[in-house]
């Protein structure tokens, strides 16, 4: 039954740049960005709505077990499906598994190359102009900060200032201000 | 020419840069000379004052009751107190900020960039990435010079010169910086556009091991996108150009230590690289 879902792609609010043997994908609704390996780009590929699970697995190259190349195409869907990438509904053939528990189980077996989807977010104030004179009451260069400091709320009545996180005059701006502060 | 002209109500300066159009205006014509001043000085040819209709972005400075300068960004309706001492740095960065999101012909990344027999070195970074440092290293073993700020992209992602001085701590590690006028440099300036040969992502790390290792096309892109200024603001053009980047540019990374060792390994690697001689 699972191996005859047909999966379809996410395609709207999406930025998609196509490369050889990966695939770049923005989702502008959460504003993220994903970077998916040979393996995760040929399943993204497959998945349009035309081709079973099954199907898609034939086409993954290096094994003859239709079985083995099943689970690295569903560990694939999982992903996509768990980032939002996934247009349909699909049941998952690991339901109730871990990652971890499915990689070790796909990975031992098989000689094919995992599918990989790395992430990456932009929450507003890790954006690279994100400690601007509204954060920082001195913003000495770009990005808000001068080199070397960082925007930190050192709890004068200019609130967020940029400053050293080695002045011993800003306690509570150490290295261990949150990146989410810090200046790009 | 100038645009600044002097009234009895308000003064105003008008400005293009990357095809941003913006006005500053204020009730003091020393506060307006003072910005454009230090426009002048950090931009140089890459911004005209012009007359100008139909402005992108305006600001609005006034001076609030003590030693406080009111900064108000007027379309977004942002404002932003600041000490009048120095005031201008600020007004200045918060502009180059704009123009880096605004500028729909161009993708600025932040990054220290140099050249190398005619091809461009980009490093993305942070603050704490230490770029100027690495940059000024570069420079001083014989390296063109093109920014430590921004590697800003045309359309086919060649890296354009934006040799604004560069930010330099002080050597005792005060918070305050120095500048250095790029003319200072005794080094060459980068006055061309120029292919991309190498992004190099590297991060300071006092005893961090130099272990460079080659990222795939869209790995690499996704290290440079945590970078890129207009990434959600004109994300289809970022995109594309990041892609014609990627194709052409090796895209590496490592930790590093000081920047003076790192920036004779990272030319050798640039250039063993660029003759085809896999390092990873």
């Amino acid at each position: 039954m699972n191996s005859s879902q047909v999966p379809i792609v996410r395609k709207e609010g999406l930025v998609i740049q196509e490369m050889p043997d990966e695939v770049l994908i923005y989702d502008l609704e959460e504003n993220k960005a994903f970077s998916l390996n040979p393996t995760a780009a040929l399943v993204w590929r497959s998945c349009d709505g035309n081709k079973t699970v099954a199907e898609i697995a034939r086409r993954l190259p290096g094994s003859r077990d239709s079985d083995e190349k099943e689970k690295v195409v569903w560990l694939a869907l999982d992903q996509l499906k768990e980032k939002n990438l996934i247009a349909n509904d699909l049941s998952s053939r690991f339901e109730g598994m871990s990652r971890r528990e499915v990689i070790r189980k796909v990975g031992l077996a098989t000689a094919i190359a995992l599918p990989v989807i790395a992430m990456l977010s932009f929450p507003a104030t890790t954006l690279a102009v994100a400690c601007p004179a509204s954060l920082c009451g001195g913003f000495e260069t770009s990005g808000g900060c001068a080199g070397g400091e960082i925007c930190c709320d050192t709890g004068g009545k200019s609130g967020f200032q940029c400053v050293s996180p080695l002045d011993p005059k800003n306690p509570t701006c150490g290295n261990t201000v949150p990146s989410s502060v810090a200046c790009p | 020419m100038s645009a600044a002209r002097r009234t009895r109500s308000v003064e105003r300066i008008t400005f293009e840069s990357f095809g941003v159009k913006i006005a500053v205006e204020a009730e003091d014509f020393e506060i307006i000379e003072r910005v454009r001043h230090r426009l002048a000085f950090v931009f140089g040819d890459l911004l005209q004052f012009k007359a100008i209709k139909n402005e992108d972005q305006k600001f609005e400075i006034r001076q609030a009751a003590g030693s406080e300068i009111i900064l108000r960004s007027v379309f977004t309706d942002e404002t932003h107190p600041l000490e009048i001492e120095g005031f201008e740095k600020n007004v200045e960065s918060l502009i180059r900020n704009r123009i880096a999101e605004m500028a729909s012909d161009h993708v600025f990344v932040h990054a220290g960039v140099v050249a190398v027999g005619g091809q461009a070195i980009v490093l993305p970074g942070s603050s704490f990435a230490g770029k100027t440092t690495l940059v000024k290293a570069l420079v001083e073993l014989g390296a063109e010079y093109y920014s430590d700020d921004f590697a800003v992209l045309d359309s086919e992602a060649r890296v354009l010169p934006f040799p604004k001085p560069l930010s330099v701590r002080d050597l005792e590690g005060k918070a305050v910086t120095s500048e250095v006028e790029a003319c200072r440099l005794k080094a060459p300036i980068g006055k061309v556009p120029v292919q991309c040969g190498l992004v190099f992502i590297t991060e300071f790390g006092v005893d961090s091991k130099w272990e460079p290792k080659a990222l795939s096309r869209a790995e690499g892109m996704l290290r440079i996108i945590e970078h890129t200024v207009p990434v959600r603001t004109n994300t289809e053009f970022s995109l594309k150009v990041l892609n014609k980047l990627a194709l052409r540019a090796i895209i590496a990374q490592s930790y590093r230590a000081e920047a003076d060792v790192v920036a004779v390994k990272l030319i050798n690697y640039f250039n063993r690289k660029a003759i085809g001689m896999s390092l990873d």
